[in-house]
C-alpha cells in the first residue's frame, strides 16, 4: 500500500457553473507531484477536531494559499495583506501542531512555510516589494519569477538537493525570523526560504513551491519517510 | 468506526481554474459536499483524478460527485456535438472506485455525473443533449442555470424510505439517463418521465441521483448515506 499523503486545501470564490459558487481547491500540481513520487494524494480540508484525519494519513504537506493573518506573529493588518481567514489559519495550525506531535513527515510550502515559521515564534514581511533590501525579492500578484536558494551543509534539504537550487517566486509575503527553527536555505537578499525542525523524521518547510519546479527528490523522500 | 466519526471520500475534476491573480490547473470541487457531510457528521476528504480503488479501505463512505460530461465511449457511443469537456483519466479513477465501493460494500452515493457513470457503466445509456432530444426538452435549468421539478420515488425503495415518494428537486444538468442498464430505477422527473434515481439493492447503501441533494438541503439523504458509513 502506498502511503497517503494529506494536502490542505483553500476555500476560494471562482466562476465554477455559476458564478458565485465557493470552491475548495488546490493546484493539480501538488496531487500530481506526490503520485508521481509515489505516494496516494488526499485533499484535506476544516473538519474541526483534525486527529481523525490525522490517524488516517501517513504524511502531510501545508499547501500554498492565501496570506496568513498577522496576529499569528503579534502584527497588525498591513493594507497588501488581504483576504485571511482566521478559520483556515486555526484548522491548519492544529494540523501543523498534531503533525510535530506524532511525528508525521510534514512538507509546508510557501503560505505553509509562512505559518509553521510564524507559529514556532517567527515572524513574516507582509509585503516584500516595499520592505528595504526586498525590492526585487522575485515576482508577486500573479507571476512567477526564479531565483537560486543556497542550502545549509548537514541538512536534510541539503541531502536531497545539494548546495544550490533554483526556487521560484511568486509571493509577496516572507520569512524574516523563523523562530526556534533551523535555518537552512536563504536567497541572495537574505530571505529565509527553507527551514527544518531537528529532530524530526522528516519536516521540511520551503517558501518556493517544489511541485512546480520538478524538485521531486522531496516529496520522494517525504514519501519514503511516510512509508516507513 | 463507530465512536468516530466516518472518513467520506469525495471525487473531483481537476481543470483549468482561475482563482484571485492565479491560473492553473487545479482540483476543485464545490464546498456544498463538505458543508453538508461535516454537517451530517463525516469527515469530508477529496480524491482528485488518478488516485484509484487502493484507498476503498480507507474511507468509510464514497460520494461520486457531480462534474463535467463522462467520455460516451463508456457506454458505447461518440462524442456528441455538446459533449465537449471529458476528462478520461477522471473516468478512470471513478469508475475503478465505483467497482470497488461496490465490491467492499463501501456505501456509496453517486450525484448527477456519478449517478451517469453509475448506470453507464451497468450497461445504462445516457442521452447526450436533453434540450434536443424528443420529450426532454423542458427538463430544466443547464450551462449554469437551476430549475426545481417535482420528482415521484416508486414504492419500497431505499430512496423512498428515506425522502418519501414525492420530493421537489433541482436540475442543472444537459445530460440524462436513457437507460439505466441493469440498475433498478427508483425515482422519475414528474413532468417529463426522465430517470432521476437508481439503486442497487442488497447493498448496505449504493444510491444513485440526477439532482445536487446537497444543494438544496437534501438533510435526509446525506443523514442516512453518512449513519451507512458510519456503521461500515
Amino acid at each position: 500500500m502506498r502511503p497517503l499523503i494529506g494536502i490542505t486545501t483553500s476555500v476560494n470564490s471562482q466562476d465554477y457553473e455559476t458564478s458565485d459558487q465557493s470552491v475548495v481547491m488546490i493546484p493539480e500540481n501538488y496531487p500530481k507531484a506526490v503520485e508521481k513520487a509515489g505516494g496516494i494524494p488526499l485533499l484535506i480540508s476544516d473538519c474541526g477536531d483534525p486527529n481523525e484525519l490525522l490517524d488516517v494519513i501517513d504524511g502531510l504537506i501545508i499547501s500554498g494559499g492565501r496570506d496568513i493573518n498577522p496576529t499569528l506573529y503579534g502584527d497588525l493588518l498591513h493594507e497588501e495583506t488581504i483576504d485571511v481567514n482566521d478559520r483556515q489559519d486555526e484548522w491548519e495550525v492544529s494540523l501543523i501542531e498534531g503533525a510535530i506531535e506524532r511525528d508525521m513527515p510534514l512538507l509546508c510550502i510557501c503560505r505553509g512555510h509562512q505559518l509553521l515559521c510564524a507559529i514556532r515564534g517567527g515572524k513574516l514581511f507582509q509585503h516584500l516589494p516595499t520592505t528595504r533590501g526586498f525590492e526585487e525579492h522575485g515576482e508577486t500578484g500573479g507571476k512567477w519569477s526564479n531565483h537560486k536558494v543556497k542550502l545549509e551543509p548537514n541538512s536534510l534539504i541539503y541531502d536531497i538537493l545539494g548546495e544550490e537550487v533554483v526556487g521560484n517566486s511568486g509571493h509577496h509575503q516572507g520569512v524574516f525570523d523563523a523562530g526556534d527553527l533551523e535555518i537552512v536555505g536563504t536567497t541572495s537578499d537574505g530571505l529565509i526560504e527553507a527551514v527544518e525542525l531537528q529532530g524530526c523524521r522528516f519536516l521540511i518547510s520551503v517558501q518556493w513551491h517544489p511541485e512546480m519546479c520538478g524538485h521531486k527528490g522531496i516529496f520522494e523522500r517525504l514519501i519514503a519517510v511516510s512509508s516507513e | 468506526m463507530s465512536s468516530s466519526r466516518p472518513i467520506i471520500g469525495i471525487t473531483c475534476p481537476s481543470r483549468p481554474t482561475k482563482w484571485a491573480k492565479w491560473e492553473l490547473d487545479a482540483v476543485v470541487i464545490p464546498t456544498t459536499y463538505h458543508k453538508m457531510v461535516t454537517r451530517c457528521g463525516g469527515i469530508p476528504i477529496l480524491i482528485p483524478p488518478g488516485v484509484n480503488s487502493e484507498i476503498i479501505d480507507n474511507v468509510d463512505g464514497l460520494i461520486i460527485a457531480g462534474g463535467p460530461d463522462i467520455s460516451p465511449e463508456i457506454y458505447g457511443q461518440e462524442n456528441g456535438k455538446f459533449t465537449i469537456e471529458t476528462y478520461p483519466e477522471q473516468d478512470i479513477s471513478e469508475i475503478s472506485l465505483i467497482k470497488s465501493a461496490i465490491k467492499t460494500d463501501t456505501p456509496l452515493l453517486c450525484i448527477c455525473r456519478g449517478f451517469q457513470l453509475l448506470c453507464a457503466i451497468h450497461e445504462g445509456v445516457l442521452y447526450q443533449h436533453l434540450p434536443e432530444t424528443d420529450g426532454f426538452e423542458e427538463h430544466g435549468g443547464w450551462d449554469g442555470n437551476v430549475t426545481e421539478h417535482e420528482v415521484k420515488i416508486f414504492e419500497g425503495s431505499k430512496l423512498e424510505e428515506i425522502m418519501g415518494n414525492e420530493i421537489i428537486v433541482n436540475s442543472t444538468h444537459h445530460q440524462g439517463v436513457k437507460d439505466p442498464g441493469t440498475l433498478k430505477v427508483t425515482a422519475v422527473s414528474s413532468h417529463d418521465g426522465l430517470i432521476e434515481a437508481v439503486e442497487i439493492e442488497n447493498l448496505s447503501f449504493c444510491i444513485g441521483v440526477q439532482w445536487h441533494p446537497e444543494r438544496i438541503e437534501h438533510v435526509s439523504l446525506y443523514q442516512a448515506f453518512i449513519d451507512s458509513a458510519r456503521g461500515s
